[in-house]
């Protein structure tokens, strides 16, 4: 099987990083700027979860969007704008819509352009929704729920797909690699998180694994965070399905697969449509028994493209992992890759 | 769904988790039955000491089991000394003044742990966090198992205090007759601190047991706490063997709650619990009838 067989057709809507794109949307709307004055920083909202239950990605986010602005700025910063740095105000949504909301209110008070981020489908719902109101444009960095850019409003863009479109291609390429296997999988249990994200992203599986001749056993849904696995690990190992498909954040999903593992459950496989930790080097590298025979169709980097590799050597040379919430729009692929090999 | 495959493991899970639900509602029902005082700043009190116990693992390098051994008398002097010098003197007698004042060293503790850490969740990865006891019906997680036997020996210990010691027959007379008590030479602030003191110690062992499998965020006792009140309304109010049953039972409930009606509705039977200790047995199972 090919490593990289499920290559989406990347949107050629910008060539450039995600905060290129944020960059060139500000200068778009705040074109009045160039007159007023040639070089005043422009301040962008940066706007992440850096604490609570999804603070690892919030900071992960974070980290990407500080590394990108670094670039841009040195780099002459925005040529549009006569050379203007790019300032960067940080807000921490503290893992809640509401918190994401109350950053929003401030960020347009102290005066952005612009707001980058959210990672979660629900911050970027609301978040994205209360820019609205002062017209600020914001652009989702990973927040994958359809609707966050299908309910027409205007100042809300992204420059990834949406959970329609990835479970779509998730589905078809996990019908290749059974039928290829000789249709070992029949079942599936899934596991989803009950926020937008997981529970739009498990109605979608719903419908789509039936068409596709897959029988969904059971769908559990868990709050993030959740500490306890066991009673989910048992009702899995009650029902024996073929396959777990999971749909949660990094710490459950850990967790999840942790749990398993000590409970000594093993599927054929666990094959999850963006799994919050199975595309991480950062899990694969710290439980590399709990990562065993699972494969993820997430966002990732294309290994082909330079700058991708030079970005991630960067990210490492700082003590950080390499992972897809901070990796840049425009040199993203999509996978169905293991995150151990096959 | 009621195959013993996934019964027996959830009721032993559920019967492990209780067991430390049990130690939570120990001290507080020991804090009630002497004081007469609902302990508000139970919850704040046992963050504080997931925060204790997680820095000592992270700094120091103590392993959570044996930090319980230095934190134990720690907060039990620290327990000791909010009840002598706070509580008891701006209390000024009256039972509502200390629901206010334990109130308010709650709002304090949470918001000084919040100020200084954050609200970021954190967790500690011990190396045997996932290691398991195969009983052949179930597998049990080592640090749960670990935390039952510790509970069991610390209500042990707690019994053999309580019953045998000269401070233990104190704390006893002055649960059941106050002024009796103050009449035959007892000092009663010494033994409210005592008693406060005892309930703070088992907040701090109860801490170094969950830290291993558990969370810790300014917030996080309160959900403790609240199903800690359960079982001492379910236990009866002041009895320690209630709480440790009562605990027991309320670990099994929540466990087969969560296995039935899912991960987010899980604590719905704990209230349910609740709701029908009140209506049908407001003295509690091991209390007193009113």
């Amino acid at each position: 099987m090919s490593h990289w067989s499920a290559e989406v057709t990347r949107r050629n809507l910008l060539q450039t990083t995600a905060l290129g794109a944020a960059a060139a949307a500000t200068g778009l709307i705040n074109a009045p700027a160039l007159v007023r004055a040639q070089v005043s920083p422009v301040k962008l909202g940066v706007l992440h979860p850096v604490s609570g239950a999804l603070s690892y990605s919030g900071q992960q986010g974070r980290l990407g969007a500080t590394i990108a602005i670094e670039e841009i700025n040195a780099a002459g910063g925005i040529k549009a704008l006569g050379g203007a740095k790019i300032e960067p105000v940080l807000g921490d949504a503290q893992s809640t819509p509401e918190g994401g909301n109350a950053e929003v209110e401030k960020m347009n008070s102290t005066g952005v352009a612009a707001i980058v981020g959210g990672y979660a489908s629900s911050i970027c719902l609301t978040a994205s929704q209360t820019a609205a109101r002062y017209d600020l444009p914001y652009v989702v960095d990973v927040g994958v729920a359809d609707n966050i850019v299908t309910r027409g409003l205007k100042n809300t863009f992204r420059f990834g797909p949406g959970f329609g479109v990835i479970a779509k291609t998730a589905l078809d390429n996990l019908v290749t690699i059974n039928d290829q296997a000789g249709k070992p999988a029949k079942t599936v249990m899934i596991v989803h998180e009950d926020s937008l994200f997981g529970s739009g992203l498990a109605k979608l599986l719903n419908a789509q694994l039936p068409e596709r001749g897959f029988q969904v056993l059971e769908t559990i849904p868990h709050p993030t965070p959740t500490r306890d696995f066991n009673n989910v690990v048992l009702k899995i190992k009650a029902q024996n399905p073929d396959l777990v498909i999971p749909a949660n954040y990094y710490n459950e999903y850990v967790l999840l697969a942790r749990t398993m593992q000590q409970q000594r459950v093993r599927q054929k496989g666990i094959y999850s449509v963006l799994g919050g930790a199975a595309s991480s080097y950062k899990f694969v590298k710290e439980f590399p028994e709990a990562a065993q025979y699972i494969m993820d169709c997430n966002h990732w980097f294309d290994p082909r493209n330079p700058k991708a590799l030079a970005l991630k050597k960067k990210v490492e040379d700082r003590g950080q992992f390499y992972t897809y919430e901070g990796v840049p729009r425009s040199s993203r692929r999509w996978k169905t890759p293991p995150s151990r090999a096959t | 769904m009621l195959s013993p495959v996934i019964l027996v493991p959830a009721i032993l899970n559920g019967l492990l988790t209780g067991a430390v639900y049990g130690l939570v509602a120990l001290g507080l029902t020991l804090i009630y039955g002497v004081l007469h005082i609902i302990n508000f700043a139970h919850g704040a009190l046992l963050t504080a000491a997931m925060f204790a116990a997680f820095f000592a693992h992270r700094l120091l390098g103590l392993d959570p089991y044996l930090t319980a051994i230095v934190l134990a008398p720690l907060f039990f002097a620290l327990g000791y000394c909010l009840q002598r010098f706070v509580i008891g003197p701006a209390a000024h007698g009256e039972d509502r003044n200390v629901l206010l004042i334990t109130l308010g060293l709650a709002v304090v503790i949470e918001n000084v742990l919040l100020y200084a850490f954050g609200a970021d969740t954190r967790t500690l990865n011990l190396d045997y966090a996932f290691n398991v006891v195969d009983l052949g019906i179930a597998f049990l997680a080592v640090p749960r198992v670990i935390g039952f036997g510790v509970v069991l020996v610390v209500a042990l210990v707690l019994w053999l205090i309580l019953s045998l010691t000269d401070t233990g027959k104190a704390i006893r007379a002055v649960a059941k007759e106050k002024l009796g008590a103050e009449l035959s030479g007892i000092d009663v602030g010494h033994i409210y601190a005592v008693t406060f003191g005892l309930g703070t110690a088992c907040l701090a062992i109860a801490a170094c047991l969950l830290i291993p499998t558990y969370y810790v965020n300014p917030h996080v006792g309160n959900a403790f706490v609240l199903i800690a009140f359960t079982i001492v309304v379910l236990g009866g109010m002041g009895s320690v063997t209630g709480a440790l049953v009562g605990g027991l039972f309320i670990g099994v409930v929540e466990s087969l709650s969560g296995l039935y009606l899912g991960e987010s509705l899980g604590q719905i039977g704990i209230f349910v619990m609740f709701i029908l200790v009140l209506l049908f047995r407001p003295s509690g199972l091991f209390g007193e009838r009113a």
